[in-house]
């Protein structure tokens, strides 16, 4: 019997740092099935993502199959959900290029460096935060911010995949306005068979999603494909002048090391430590976001702070296996759920059918023209901008549309570092702003009789809800103001807090005013409570006496001596 | 005058001795190919003043510029490793372009650089010189181009710049391309097999395709075959071919054979089987025929 609690106990805690172990005793032959079957699909489904998303992130394209098969594996085993599955992320793409194009030009040996070295600190941090259990954090991260973010990153794509839709050169790093500029410049320029596969692939993905429940970009790779081969059977590959991936050199070890070697990391230091942060954020409130969500979807029971730390875990990782930051990906998390993953397994397997069909594919994918590529990155783009949830947002007359067109002109112009910390700063402005307007309403006469015991002699009462502290003092003051000019003060005051959560000092400063000014007149203030927790906890120190009465009212008033 | 000259250079080539201590040629030119048989490597060096005479490797500077210098050095030195991701063939740049690209006669970079943007009868416009280095790799390495802004195209430029340290622009230096072979009467592919099983297929086999290290990679290059430049490439070219093989085979004997014996093998190795040409549809290709001297 002690045994057998023992064994439970270091099996608890075991499966703490270990939880695979929560699901690995529920692989049976069914369960497993359906893994592998979802683990097909997500590893097919992930090449042309990995591609585009590697040269998004200035890194050739074997490392985008790195990210996308070592930290699948990491997080997989690691994190708490068994529906998320990780992988190269648009937002951190674009975040990582306008982060480290300063310090090295992108596909260069040292970018790469970089790269894998802000892999590696990336993770440090987030490991950091899981740790620190600072997962609740990112519930408070706002919504609204969250969808600007992504549609500007979604925008942002779009644009400067035009230029190899169109087989042109643009430079790059530029304004938004200038891009399209210098487009509209070289439109003599364009290669009409590059426009062409590009166009081909675009429009096949969007019937493919339209009209078939085939992935729209596998669909729209294969159409590319196939239609640039055809092209260059009878033209010749030489003739079209497109240009192409290339052969992929992947290798299945492929060791790196973070490089904090002061010659390269120095120069780049500062913009690396703010650049790591502020991805650290932007992969976090994603994966934490699609997490959620799946938990919501799965009805699996999510422990944040363990999502955290495998998310954190898999970037580590990333750094020493040539990998650039990765996250949740949201459209391959859900794809997975809709294919029926039952485990985490699925992510391992995603990982080895990956690695099994780049190893082969590589010498077709080698000629996957870049206007292809191009169009992919525009449906991933297009994928990315919500436009139902952008008019909903755009049309609310509140502060929710201030924050929405902020954040996303921030940016759109201001780059998607700046989007991210103006962003968290909204969030933390906009949550303070919520929660220091606590629910007043100022009820007198008939309507406020309900809200006070029948034994209690007339009077008015403020029904308050929410939570109480300094910053709610003006509103506070405002409601006490409203109820003074309905009756001067006159008549005995009932505060209704029945679901007040918490009061603090200024506040009860603000009550014990009022409670004098009302004694001038002989009238009363009490504070009608649910139980005496909140009076054990601030009322009683500051000199109120508490009464219970009856249904399980409570009522506080200031001790005579006090007034 | 041509003729010392030639005999002298000769001398050089078959006495490795000789040759180490010219300060033309340094042993750390040779280094990345140090698999070859060395003598083989060595090359005659040019008369002073007669050729323009790149800075020395040991010279590459130690800073960002350099790297980037020693990178497009391993680039076209190594192909297959370095750029592996645009080659389709066993080639590397320095099979044709040969010691690093600094040999005279054989294409030499110095040469090329400070030549372009140039007019081309190939693509009948005027191209830079990164355009002409993709060129090579669609043709010559039978394979996908770099894009102009392609950190490996940048490197190569790079390397190409450090070489012409010093050269002057927009002349023709002498050595530039592969020199000069007269037409002769005729061209026999037959004459020219009987030549090159005597001259060459010692080391290109005798089934012209190269000969590879244990690791899979060419000590001597294929002449045909799917390993080699494709039906567009310079080479494919017979007086180009014959010109190259006049100035730079049997490799340590150039200028060895005869202008009529070089045509007869470049006609011989143009008869050959080869990629087809990237620029032509696949039925062209397969149906209808090239004549030599196409291109
Ligand atoms: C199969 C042999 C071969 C290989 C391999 C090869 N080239 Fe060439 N290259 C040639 C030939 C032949 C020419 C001249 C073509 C012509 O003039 O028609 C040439 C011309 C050039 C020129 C222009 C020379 C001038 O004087 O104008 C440059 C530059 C050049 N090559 C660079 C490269 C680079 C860089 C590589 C490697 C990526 C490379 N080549 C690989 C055969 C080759
Ligand atoms: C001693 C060995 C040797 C002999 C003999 C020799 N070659 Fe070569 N050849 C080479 C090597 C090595 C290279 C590549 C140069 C380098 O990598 O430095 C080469 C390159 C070439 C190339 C350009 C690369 C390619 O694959 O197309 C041609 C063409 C060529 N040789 C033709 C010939 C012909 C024709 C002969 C006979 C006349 C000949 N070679 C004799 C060693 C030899």
């Amino acid at each position: 019997m002690i045994k057998q609690t023992t064994t439970k106990l270091a099996h608890s805690w075991l499966a703490h740092w270990l939880p695979f172990l929560h699901w690995l005793p529920l692989l049976n032959r069914q369960s497993l099935a359906a893994d592998v079957t979802a683990g097909l699909v997500a590893g097919i489904l992930i090449i042309p993502q990995a591609i585009a998303l590697a040269t998004l992130s200035g890194m050739p394209p074997e490392y985008g199959f790195y990210t996308a098969i070592f930290p699948v594996i990491v997080v997989s085993l690691f994190g708490s959900s068994w529906h998320v599955l990780s992988g190269p992320n648009t937002a951190v793409a674009i975040l990582t290029t306008s982060i480290l194009q300063i310090y090295a030009s992108p596909f260069t040996p040292d970018y790469i460096a970089y790269v894998i070295t802000l892999t590696f600190m990336v993770g440090v941090l987030q490991l950091g935060f899981g740790l620190l259990r600072l997962g609740v954090v990112f519930n408070y991260f706002s919504y609204t911010v969250m969808v600007a973010l992504i549609t500007g990153v979604g925008i942002i794509i779009m644009v400067q995949s035009i230029s190899p839709f169109l087989g042109l050169m643009v430079n790059i790093g530029e304004p938004l306005e200038d891009t399209l500029y210098q487009l509209a410049y070289s439109i003599q320029l364009i290669n009409p068979y590059a426009a062409g596969i590009g166009l081909i692939t675009v429009v096949s993905g969007f019937l493919a999603k339209k009209y078939t429940r085939f992935p729209p970009l596998i669909a729209a790779v294969v159409i590319g494909m196939l239609a640039s081969f055809i092209l260059e059977l009878f033209i010749g590959s030489a003739s079209t002048k497109m240009d192409k991936l290339g052969f992929i050199s992947f290798s299945a070890l492929p060791l790196s090391v973070p490089d904090f070697s002061p010659e390269t990391f120095a120069i780049a230091q500062q913009g690396m430590i703010v650049g790591a942060i502020s991805i650290a954020f932007l992969a976090l409130m994603q994966s934490a976001i699609i997490a959620r969500s799946m938990a919501v979807s799965s009805g699996q029971h999510v422990n944040m702070n363990q999502e955290i730390v495998g998310h954190g875990l898999s970037n580590i990782a990333g750094g020493f296996l040539s990998c650039f930051v990765s996250c949740g990906s949201f459209n391959r998390s859900a794809a997975n759920l809709e294919s029926g993953a039952v485990t985490p397994l699925v992510g391992i397997i995603s990982a080895f059918v990956l690695g099994f069909l780049v190893y082969f594919a590589s010498d077709i994918l080698a000629f996957m023209p870049m206007a292809l590529m191009a169009g992919v990155l525009i449906l991933v783009g297009w994928g990315l901008i919500d436009g139902a949830e952008v008019k909903k947002l755009l049309s609310m007359k509140t502060e929710t549309r201030v924050i929405f067109l902020l954040t996303l002109g921030t940016t759109l112009y201001g780059g998607v570092q700046n989007g991210v910390f103006l962003g968290l700063f909204l969030s933390v402005v906009s949550y303070l702003r919520n929660v220091s307007k606590p629910e007043i309403q100022v009820l007198t006469g008939e309507r406020a009789e309900q809200y006070y015991p029948l034994d209690f002699e007339e009077g008015n009462v403020l029904l308050i809800s929410g939570s109480l502290f300094f910053g709610s003092v003006p509103a506070l003051e405002n409601a006490l103001m409203e109820m003074e000019e309905l009756d001067e003060g006159k008549e005995h005051l009932y505060l209704s807090m029945r679901s007040l959560q918490n009061i603090d000092q200024a506040s009860l400063k603000v009550f014990i005013q009022e409670a004098h000014k009302r004694a001038e007149h002989g009238k009363r203030l009490v504070m009608l409570l649910e139980s005496d927790k909140l009076y054990q906890r601030s009322l009683k120190q500051h000199g109120y006496v508490l009464t219970p009465g009856r249904g399980g009212v409570f009522s506080a008033t200031l001790a005579e001596e006090n007034l | 005058m041509l003729k010392p000259i030639l005999m002298l250079a000769l001398m050089w080539g078959i006495m490795p001795s000789f040759a180490a201590d010219s300060a033309e040629v340094r042993p750390d030119l040779v280094k990345p190919r140090a698999s070859l048989p060395i003598q083989l490597i060595k090359v005659p060096a040019p008369n002073p003043g007669e050729y323009f005479i790149p800075p020395y490797v040991a010279d590459i500077p130690e800073d960002k510029y350099g790297a980037v210098v020693e990178w497009g050095r391993k680039i076209f030195t190594d192909t297959q490793t370095y750029g592996k991701r645009f080659v389709g063939n066993g080639l590397n740049c320095s099979s044709c372009h040969l010691s690093e690209g600094r040999e005279p006669f054989s294409g030499p970079i110095w040469a090329a650089y400070p030549s372009y943007p140039d007019y081309r009868t190939k693509t009948r416009n005027v191209v830079t010189y990164e355009e002409r280095v993709q060129d090579c790799f669609k043709y010559s390495l039978d394979g996908i181009a770099p894009t102009i802004d392609a950190p490996e195209m940048e490197a190569l430029v790079a390397y190409s710049h450090w070489l012409s340290t010093g050269a002057p622009t927009n002349t023709h230096l002498p050595g530039r391309g592969f020199g000069s072979v007269k037409k002769p009467q005729e061209a026999q592919a037959e004459r020219g097999k009987d030549t090159y099983m005597s001259h060459c297929s010692q080391c290109h086999g005798t089934d012209g395709l190269g000969k590879k290290h244990p690791d899979g990679r060419y000590m001597f290059p294929p002449l045909w075959g799917k390993d080699s430049f494709n039906r567009a490439a310079g080479m494919t070219k017979a007086k180009t071919m014959a010109q190259f093989i006049r100035a730079n085979m049997p490799l340590g004997a150039p200028f060895s054979l005869s202008e009529q014996e070089a045509w007869d093998i470049a006609m011989y190795i143009w008869i050959q089987d080869r990629p087809y040409d990237p620029r032509k549809s696949l039925f062209v290709n397969m149906f209808i025929p090239v004549t030599p001297g196409q291109h």
